[in-house]
């Protein structure tokens, strides 16, 4: 794993994506208590 | 047609990955009113969200570009995927934006890190549920 991935976690948690209704939903929750699986898919098609 | 392949390999494992104590999380680059018919077209009911910004691909050091989209292999892989009956649709978000899987967590943990170097450059499932099993390191 390249070594820029060591703070991976800490440098996307604070970021806000969109969901349907277009509010901005922190990403980082989602592996704060629990390990989880991001996929960024390459578009939606 | 890729990321159809992508969230339907993700949506199987989703019972292995919950049964981890897992989550998980797809992120596209399209727009918010895009994500109800993404839904309806993969089948997918698990965390769905949107970047139009690019930022968080941009932050996960994934590649952008149609250089670094199209590789030979990407034909490939799309005669792979059209055999495994995905199909493509009307893009939706930006076409030349590649994706990639992580597995973070729990807290500033990295697991697996994995960028597509061309479209439909996917990893294996199996490597993915590996890192969940994984001690934390």
């Amino acid at each position: 794993m390249p070594r820029m991935d060591n703070d991976l976690a800490t440098r996307l948690a604070p970021l806000a994506v969109l969901n349907g209704r277009g509010e901005a939903v922190p990403l980082g929750p989602f592996w704060a208590q629990q390990p989880a699986v991001l996929g960024f898919v390459r578009h939606f098609g | 047609m890729f990321c159809r392949q992508q969230v339907a390999g993700l949506q199987a494992a989703r019972p292995r990955i919950y049964g981890m104590g897992a989550e998980v999380v797809i992120v596209g680059p399209a727009q918010p009113e895009h994500i109800a018919d993404f839904r309806e077209v993969t089948g997918y009911d698990g965390p769905l969200f949107v970047d139009p910004s690019l930022r968080a691909f941009s932050e996960a050091g994934l590649a952008h570009g149609l250089g670094k989209t199209l590789h030979p292999l990407t034909f490939v892989k799309g005669f792979s995927a059209l055999a495994g009956g995905f199909r493509q649709g009307l893009t939706r978000g930006d076409p030349v934006q590649l994706g990639g899987t992580f597995v973070l967590g729990a807290g500033p943990v990295v697991r697996f890190a994995w960028r597509d170097r061309f479209a439909g450059d996917l990893p294996e499932m199996r490597d993915v549920l590996a890192a969940l099993e994984s001690p934390d390191v």
